[in-house]
């Protein structure tokens, strides 16, 4: 997989630009998601993700053909959400509720109470520093190990691991004040 | 006070990780074996975890490449001017940028129309004398409600099955402003704190407050839910006294 994606980078970068298609189609749901995880938004998560692919072809010729290009991709994906949320920041003084969340679900009381657990721990994550979400969302969302988070936050590995152990402590924290244990 | 040891949280995620030793674990089984604490940390710390794998994760895949390289591509055409398209191809790109253009148009339209109306004394609802009941907010039309130390007005746009409220505060004391809904009609789809003093906000399932001391405007969008039709309520509390309730019919 890694060779055959350096292959098409190189055709990519030798002038057959319609191969990029074949990276976008690959990776198009897992860019996606990953914005969507961080940011709760659908509309600017999908919109986000096409900047990141555009910015990904843009750049594609620093592409060192060191790292793999998944983790290459999921760099751009994460700093993206980053600064579009600094960007936004001004507009989400108020707590923005996670989109997919609908209320009406559910059929019956435990699914309810189920649902109602998610919103709250999704709102929470959302709440986390960025640095902290990141991690989380990668691990838990993506089920990157700790190896290949670290290699797309460009992170030593131990540093991963405090900001996971230090993000759970600060969910633990923000959920115990909502009863959630 | 808390009594959580360093010690403890690190044995506590290499557990959750998996990657506890079995030395570490009896040193863990110690520590919890003396330490209700401990015990009650471990078992948090568990249910967190489990709850973090369990949580419903959306997988939406969406089709973003066609997208993508009509993007590239125009841009290429940017940078290197001369490049020769199919009409077919010249066509769709012309057809997305008029779709394009027309969205933003219709946003631009609206903003325009809200700002217009924001701007239009002669419009404006009034309605400072009767403190409750019931009263209908036509799309366009401004609603104001005040009092010697504060003043509200709601500018309520209804498109569609979408009502975009855009509510300014001003208040001399700290004023709390509470919207409630049915959530069998209505779903938030976004609080925006837009400008001014905000002085904490909650959102909960069918209903919104904030705290407000000085000016403060919010933006409020709601999606209804095909043919449910259902009231809203605001209510303002000052210093837990409800100053003012009422029953708004979005039209």
């Amino acid at each position: 997989m890694k060779n055959e994606e350096f292959e098409i980078i190189r055709r990519i970068l030798g002038g057959e630009t319609q191969e990029y298609k074949k990276l976008v189609h690959n990776y198009q749901a897992a860019v996606y998601n990953v914005l969507y995880q961080m940011l709760h938004q659908h509309t600017e998560a999908e919109e986000l993700a096409q900047d990141v692919f555009v910015k990904a072809y843009e750049k594609l010729a620093t592409f060192n053909f060191q790292s793999r290009f998944f983790s290459w991709i999921f760099r751009i994906a994460i700093n993206t959400a980053i600064t579009h949320q600094k960007k936004a920041q001004r507009f989400l003084q108020l707590e923005r509720l996670p989109e997919d969340i609908d209320h009406n679900a559910g059929n019956n009381e435990q699914q309810m109470m189920d649902k109602e657990r998610d919103v709250i721990l999704k709102k929470a994550i959302l709440r986390l520093k960025e640095t902290y979400r990141a991690v989380i969302v990668l691990h838990y969302f993506e089920q990157l190990s700790y190896a290949e988070i670290a290699e797309v936050l460009e992170l030593p590995e131990k540093k991963v691991k405090s900001r996971l152990y230090d993000g759970r402590k600060l969910l633990k924290s923000m959920l115990e004040k909502q009863d959630f244990f | 006070m808390s009594t959580i040891s360093s010690e403890l949280e690190l044995l506590v995620n290499r557990k959750l990780d998996g990657t506890i030793s079995p030395k570490e674990q009896e040193v863990l089984d110690r520590i919890l074996s003396e330490s209700e604490e401990a015990v009650r940390f471990l078992r948090d710390m568990e249910k967190l975890e489990s709850s973090l794998r369990g949580v419903a994760r959306e997988e939406i895949k969406p089709e973003l490449s066609q997208e993508v390289m009509e993007q590239i591509h125009i841009k290429q055409k940017h940078v290197f001017g001369a490049e020769k398209k199919s009409f077919k191809m010249h066509f769709r790109f012309q057809r997305r940028q008029l779709f394009r253009y027309a969205a933003i148009l219709i946003i631009g339209l609206l903003i325009g129309s809200a700002a217009t109306l924001m701007l239009q004394p002669g419009r404006i609802f009034h309605n400072t004398g009767d403190m409750s009941g019931t009263m209908a907010a036509r799309s366009g039309e401004k609603l104001a409600f005040s009092h010697d130390s504060w003043q509200v007005e709601i500018n309520p746009m209804v498109v569609d099955q979408m009502a975009i409220l855009i509510i300014s505060v001003a208040s001399d004391r700290p004023l709390d402003v509470n919207l409630s809904f049915d959530t069998q009609a209505y779903r938030l789809s976004r609080a925006r704190y837009l400008s001014g003093t905000d002085i904490g906000s909650a959102i909960q399932a069918g209903s919104i407050s904030f705290g407000v001391s000085g000016k403060a405007v919010y933006q409020i969008v709601l999606n209804q839910y095909s043919g449910m039709s259902s009231p809203v309520f605001l209510e303002l509390t000052q210093e837990d006294q409800v100053l003012y309730r009422k029953e708004i019919v979005l039209q």
